[in-house]
Order: C-alpha cells, then sequence, then structure tokens
C-alpha cells in the first residue's frame, strides 16, 4: 500500500457512514440548547481532557495553536451505546456514531504565526422520545401516542492565530462562529382511527459568535502551562417553530498544566468554569430550566508516544469530572469519565491513528445515564 | 514522528475500523421521560364547535333523474307518502324466433314478470309486491299523477309475497289481464306497488344497473313450425322503467334540501377561523346540520348523507374531488327515516387540505349515496334559520412551540 493510498483510505473510513455536525446524545440532550461537546481531541479525551488547555489539536486555547508549527488535519468519531435510568423509565442499547471535531493547523510560512481552523460541536440537540398517554376529546377518553425528536444542533467554527513568540511563551486569539440547525419533529397517533394523526416539523436555526485568547507558558522544559478565556455572544434561535429566542452563552475560563513527571510519563490536568447561569434571564419561564455555572476538571497521564518521543504507541489514561448546565429540578446534575487510550505512527510518521475507550457515568436531576464511547481518529501530517 | 509499525499491522487496523464503521448502527429511539426529560412544548389537542362559519349555503333538485338509476323503490306508506314503479317493456312481435329464423304465433298462453330485489323493509310485515296493468307511453314525463288513476283493484293483474331480503321474484300472468297486449302492437305496461298494513319498502334493479338485471317480461306461445304447433318463450326487458311518488311541497325559505327525487344537493361555504386553520394541524372535524323535521323516505328506510370536496365552488355544479374514493368522500352520515337528531358529517378529509392553501375552495356539496334511489329526504336548517343554524366541531393541534 503507497502512502498516498494509506492516508486516503484512513480519511475516507472517518468520514464514511458517519453523521456530520453532531456529537454525542444524552438523555441530557433535551434541557436547554442541548448537551455541551467538550473540544477537545480524541489524545485528550483519553487523557479526561486533562491536556485540553495546551494541546493545540483541542480547540480550547488559542495560544497552543503557535505550538503547531507543521501542517497538521486531524478528527475522529465517537460510537457511543448507552442507557439510563430518568423518571421511572429505563432504556438501553442506544447506540449513535458522532462526529465531533476536525481541524487543521499549521505554521503560516516561515512566520512565527500559526493558524487554526477547526469544527466542532458546541451542543448537541438529537434525541427521538416516544411516549404514550390518553387525552380527554369530545368527552371520550383517546389514547394518543407521541413521538418526538430533535435531529442537530449548534457547531462552533472556530479561526484562530497563535503567536510563537518564544520557545516560552505562545499567545493566541480566535473568533468562534456558531452556526446550525435542528429539525424539530413531532408526531402524534390516536388510537381512534377518526382522528388523523399529526405530524409538526421545522427547522430551527442557531447563530452566535464567539472570541477567544489565550497563552501557553513554558518556564521550563518539563512544564507547560496554558490558560484561556473565552467570551459568547448570545446564542440567536428562529423557527418556523417557534418564536425568535435569544439564549446568553457563557463565558469560559479555562487553565491547566501538563508535566513530564519521567523521560516517558505526562501528567496533565485542565479546568475550566463555564458561566451558564446567565443564561436563566433569557431562558422562558414556561420552559421550567434552570441553568447552573459548570466545572470541568479532567486530568490524565501518558506512557510514551510520539509526542514524548520515546515509542510510537502511547498508553494514555484518565479521568474527567464535569457539571451539566441545564436542569429541570434544583439538583444539577454531573459526570464522570473514565478513559484510556492509545494509537501508532504509519506512513512515515505522516499519520497517526489514534482510539480512546471511555466510560461515562452521568447522574443528577432525576436522571441516570451509563455509556461506553468508543472513539477513533486519525492525525494527518502531510 | 516515529514509525516501526509495518504494513500489515497498519491492514489490520484498517479492516478495524472499517468493520467499526459498517457496525454503526443508530439507535436513538427511546421512550421519554417525562416531564423532566421531554421538551416543555408537548402537542396538545383542542377541541371547540364553532359557530357561525357555514354560510352562504344554496340547494337545487335535479341533479340526477330517478329514471337514470338502477334502482326502482317501491314504497308504501300508509300515513305519508307512497311511490310506484312503473315498466314499459320493449314490443313482443306476432312471430317468435325458433330455431335460425322466425314463425308465426298462434296464441298466447301466458306471462312471467321477473324482477331482481335489492332490499327490502324489515318491518315485520309480509309485504306483498301487486302488478297493476298500465297503459302504454310511459316515459320520463310520466308523473305519479298521471299513474295513480290506474292503480287500482280493478287493474291488478298479480301479486308476489315479498319474504327475503334479496332475491328474484317473479309471477305468471295471465294473458287475459292485457287485453289490449294486441291492440297495443304487443308492448306490455306494469305498475308496481307494495301492499304493507304499517308500511315498507322494496328496492328491485332497473335497466340502468350495472350490477343486476332489470325487470323483464317472459312470454310463453303456442306456435305453428311447418305444421306442427310447438311452445315457445321468448321475453323482453324494460324499455323504460323508474319509480314514481307525489311531490313534495317546497321547504320553507333557508331550509336546505338533501336527496329526494329527482336529488336535491346543497353547497356549504365554510369560514374556519384562520387562528385554527392556518396556525393548527387539524385531527378531525365534524359538520353538525340541524334537521328541519324527520327524515323522510320509506318506512324502515335510512339515508346515507355524503360529503364531497369541490375543485372550484362555481356553484351547485361545482367539479368534485375524487368522487367514489374513500379518502375524500369518507364523510357520511346515515340517518333513519324519521329521525330528527342533529345530522354529524365527518369533513376532516376534506379540511386538512384547506389549510394553509388559500387556492382550495372552501366549500362542500352534500348529496344521498346513491342519489335519486329511494323517497329519503333530508331537509335541514341553514345559517339563516333563526335556531339551528349549521356549526363545526372541530379538534386541532396548534403548532408546537419548541423551547430551549
Amino acid at each position: 500500500m503507497t502512502r498516498s493510498g494509506l492516508v486516503l483510505g484512513v480519511v475516507l473510513l472517518l468520514t464514511a457512514g458517519v453523521r456530520p455536525a453532531v456529537a454525542q446524545v444524552s438523555v441530557y440532550s433535551v434541557l436547554g440548547i442541548g448537551f455541551p461537546n467538550r473540544p477537545t481531541s480524541l489524545a485528550a479525551r483519553a487523557m479526561g481532557d486533562g491536556t485540553a488547555a495546551v494541546d493545540p489539536r483541542s480547540t480550547v486555547n488559542p495560544g497552543a495553536i503557535a505550538l503547531q508549527r507543521r501542517l497538521t488535519v486531524s478528527g475522529y468519531f465517537v460510537t457511543t451505546g448507552r442507557a439510563y435510568e430518568a423518571d421511572g423509565v429505563s432504556t438501553g442499547d442506544l447506540r449513535d456514531t458522532r462526529f465531533p471535531l476536525a481541524i487543521v493547523e499549521g505554521q503560516l510560512g516561515s512566520s512565527p504565526l500559526s493558524f487554526g481552523l477547526s469544527y466542532s460541536l458546541y451542543a448537541d440537540r438529537t434525541y427521538e422520545l416516544t411516549t404514550s398517554d390518553s387525552v380527554l376529546i369530545r368527552g371520550e377518553v383517546v389514547g394518543v401516542d407521541d413521538r418526538l425528536s430533535s435531529d442537530g444542533g449548534v457547531a462552533d467554527l472556530r479561526s484562530a492565530l497563535g503567536w510563537y513568540v518564544s520557545r516560552a511563551l505562545q499567545v493566541g486569539a480566535a473568533v468562534h462562529v456558531l452556526s446550525g440547525s435542528t429539525r424539530e419533529r413531532g408526531i402524534r397517533t390516536f388510537d381512534d382511527p377518526q382522528y388523523v394523526p399529526v405530524t409538526q416539523s421545522g427547522d430551527v436555526s442557531y447563530t452566535g459568535w464567539g472570541v477567544s485568547a489565550g497563552a501557553v507558558y513554558t518556564p521550563f522544559q518539563r512544564l507547560r502551562l496554558g490558560m484561556s478565556v473565552r467570551r459568547d455572544s448570545k446564542l440567536e434561535a428562529a423557527g418556523t417553530l417557534l418564536p425568535a429566542i435569544e439564549i446568553q452563552l457563557p463565558t469560559t475560563v479555562s487553565g491547566g498544566f501538563s508535566a513530564l513527571l519521567l523521560p516517558t510519563l505526562r501528567l496533565s490536568t485542565s479546568a475550566s468554569w463555564r458561566s451558564w447561569a446567565a443564561a436563566n434571564d433569557d431562558i422562558p419561564v414556561g420552559a421550567g430550566i434552570t441553568a447552573f455555572d459548570t466545572w470541568d476538571v479532567g486530568t490524565g497521564l501518558e506512557f510514551g508516544g510520539p509526542d514524548i518521543g520515546t515509542s510510537a504507541i502511547p498508553l494514555r489514561v484518565g479521568v474527567r469530572y464535569a457539571q451539566l448546565p441545564f436542569s429541570r429540578t434544583d439538583e444539577q446534575a454531573r459526570e464522570i469519565d473514565l478513559s484510556a487510550g492509545s494509537g501508532f505512527v504509519f506512513a512515515g510518521g505522516r499519520a497517526m491513528l489514534e482510539f480512546a475507550l471511555e466510560r461515562v457515568l452521568r447522574d443528577g436531576a432525576g436522571a441516570k445515564e451509563r455509556a461506553w464511547q468508543l472513539s477513533f481518529g486519525v492525525v494527518l501530517r502531510p | 514522528m516515529i514509525e516501526r509499525r509495518s504494513g500489515p499491522a497498519v491492514i489490520a487496523w484498517l479492516a478495524t475500523l472499517a468493520l467499526l464503521a459498517a457496525a454503526c448502527q443508530e439507535t436513538v429511539t427511546a421512550p421519554g421521560a417525562c416531564p423532566n426529560f421531554c421538551p416543555p412544548a408537548q402537542l396538545e389537542v383542542f377541541d371547540t364547535v364553532v359557530t357561525g362559519v357555514v354560510e352562504r349555503e344554496e340547494w337545487g333538485r335535479g341533479f340526477i333523474l330517478p329514471q337514470r338509476v338502477g334502482t326502482m323503490q317501491i314504497v308504501a306508506d300508509p300515513a305519508g307518502r307512497s311511490s310506484v314503479g312503473v315498466v314499459q317493456f320493449f314490443p313482443f312481435s306476432d312471430s317468435i324466433a325458433s330455431g335460425t329464423g322466425f314463425i308465426p304465433v298462434q296464441s298466447v298462453d301466458s306471462f312471467k314478470l321477473e324482477l331482481e330485489q335489492f332490499r327490502l323493509s324489515a318491518t315485520g310485515d309480509s309485504l306483498v309486491l301487486v302488478v297493476h296493468r298500465l297503459p302504454i307511453g310511459l316515459d320520463s314525463s310520466t308523473s305519479y299523477n298521471d299513474v295513480v288513476p290506474f292503480i287500482d283493484d280493478s287493474t291488478e293483474v298479480a301479486t308476489i309475497a315479498l319474504i327475503d331480503t334479496v332475491g328474484n321474484p317473479s309471477v305468471v300472468i295471465p294473458v287475459a289481464a292485457f287485453p289490449a297486449y294486441v291492440t297495443d302492437s304487443f308492448t306490455l305496461a306494469v305498475g308496481l306497488t307494495l301492499r304493507a298494513d304499517s308500511g315498507g319498502f322494496a328496492d328491485f334493479a332497473t335497466q340502468e344497473s350495472s350490477v343486476a338485471v332489470g325487470p323483464f317480461m317472459r312470454r310463453y306461445v303456442t306456435a305453428d313450425s311447418a305444421g306442427t304447433s310447438i311452445v315457445l318463450e321468448d321475453s323482453r326487458s324494460g324499455a323504460f322503467d323508474t319509480f314514481v311518488a307525489p311531490p313534495l311541497p317546497d321547504p320553507a325559505a333557508g331550509i336546505l334540501v338533501v336527496g329526494g327525487i329527482p336529488s336535491a344537493r346543497t353547497i356549504v361555504r365554510v369560514a374556519i377561523p384562520p387562528k385554527i386553520l392556518d396556525s393548527s394541524d387539524v385531527v378531525r372535524a365534524t359538520l353538525l346540520m340541524v334537521l328541519d323535521g324527520p327524515v323522510l323516505g320509506g318506512p324502515g328506510d335510512s339515508v346515507t348523507v355524503r360529503t364531497f370536496a369541490v375543485r372550484a365552488d362555481v356553484g351547485l355544479k361545482s367539479p368534485l374531488f375524487g368522487v367514489g374514493q374513500d379518502s375524500v368522500t369518507r364523510g357520511v352520515a346515515d340517518l333513519p327515516v324519521g329521525s330528527a337528531d342533529t345530522m354529524r358529517i365527518d369533513i376532516t378529509r376534506i379540511v386538512i387540505p384547506w389549510q394553509n392553501d388559500s387556492s382550495v375552495a372552501r366549500s362542500i356539496l352534500l348529496g344521498l349515496a346513491p342519489e335519486a334511489s329511494s323517497l329519503g329526504e333530508v331537509r335541514l336548517r341553514s345559517s339563516q334559520s333563526t335556531a339551528g343554524a349549521p356549526a363545526i366541531h372541530i379538534t386541532y393541534v396548534p403548532r408546537f412551540l419548541e423551547q430551549p
């Protein structure tokens, strides 16, 4: 197999049969603007997002872009199998495959500047729910079956510029365009055939923008620090099925470090805080949803691998704790991810296949969800 | 990057990826855990009776003539309106077919009237079909008043006891029953009445029927076949057959009529509020019309009123959508003769196309099914009536508002 053929094959595999523009779904996707995505690379996922603040292939810190001195294309998909219990309802064997992040980045000529263009999912509103009930119509009780679904989400298109100020300091800034749509659909069928089934559907479009800035500081070779701030606008939602509405998106503050504890062992930790509670003023009272500020903390270890430079195969493990922003109760939901992953280099060092396996435990706000997530991705350096 | 892997290992990885990609199947449908994990907005059903939305009604008679339909209804109603079936047969001749030619008829031995019966009222009484001799010359201008002078005991030529709901009743009639047979150029005409103490009806096929055989008269003769007398028979179908009844008085002003003979139709225009029609999904709509008096018709009979959507509203002769198609003409109301309940007809399939399409005529035409095949007639109050104006009972689901 030739090198170019191999690369082409990998790209085709990653894009075939995978739905774009949406990430994992969850029982919590039905709340608020949807389930917030993790804008992190596959390697970061395998380490509990511990490298998010200093990872050039994640879209958290634009300052990290400056570390990418070579043209790089990367992306991955996630296959999820999950089950949940909520309000007395339990279900399992739910499966989906999503494509949460893709990024192109590299140095601008021989300048100290680097660019990064990326797509990631900001929030996912994909779900399909079925309910059965009875209603009183014309003095008679009539059984009804409803199927309510939403398909789509909000994408985050980021254009970032990084400046390699020195070996110790890199800074960057980015502009984010938030765009997307969901196809909302409601279907009601009646037990009594005299009532005609109803199908209502319509597209809801979402628009918004954001800016972010960050820096990466490497005080000495074994330690790297990262910090970034992101400010998003209000998210405008409009469609045929609802009046125009604007929801304030959060300000995000992220920070973290990556430390080479041993020549073959690296520890990374990152944390993010998001001011989701700012949306409370904009969420319609009738929706009955409360938004909470969230913390997202993750840490992970990497043994070897090409980034450290000691082997072709890295071993990564991590753990992550995150709060979820939306709830219909006074309780804020949270999730714990336990992750592990690896990868290997091929095509003369120009490509790398990666994978990660995660066990996700989500609890709170009246639901308990358990998921296995298997991710595969590729990093190309032509 | 560091490369230490060989080609076969890469191929193995790719094969694994290919299997995983092929195994990617979406299963996202799940039972809703409401209300906490369901969308805030739900599909809600509303139900209301809207009045004043049926307007500019009109009716007219004469769309289908009784001699153009496949059914002849004979009604006996001691307390009301009876009908008479009339049949004039194609003429016989003084010869009769035998082998490949015709031979002269020496004498006529008898006649036999044969009918095909569709329906019979279930009044519990014994119903007797009485056959009367009528003068020939029946045609589309023949009215009940033309026929009734000849309906008496002196013209009675035969009777048939009707027992089964469907069947082929027949009766032999002596030649003497038709003294003018020869002078009328071998042409016979009969009138059919029903004898029932407490009333009833019977439906028979006519020549216009596409599913049955209309009345015909069989003749038994003795003919001369090369000097030998032989017995032969031949028959004639009806040249004209229909049923007649005394006309009903016209209804009062503002009253609408559906059915009867000749058939009457009513058209109504509907103006459902835009809030319902354009901002909701109609799941059921019922036209409510108050009867102006009991349903007319044969004792024990019932009528079926059917609604039609019109392609364009040009009045009572508007072209109809999909006549005979169940999806369009789904709305029917079966009304027993004598009942005076409010007529309720499902018009859901007619109303739904009106939604978000102002080019569709928002008019409904009402007719009897089948038309001009019985004495059944319905008289309805209109928007001009002082009480009991038409209304629409409508069940709808407003477009749901999805909220984040």
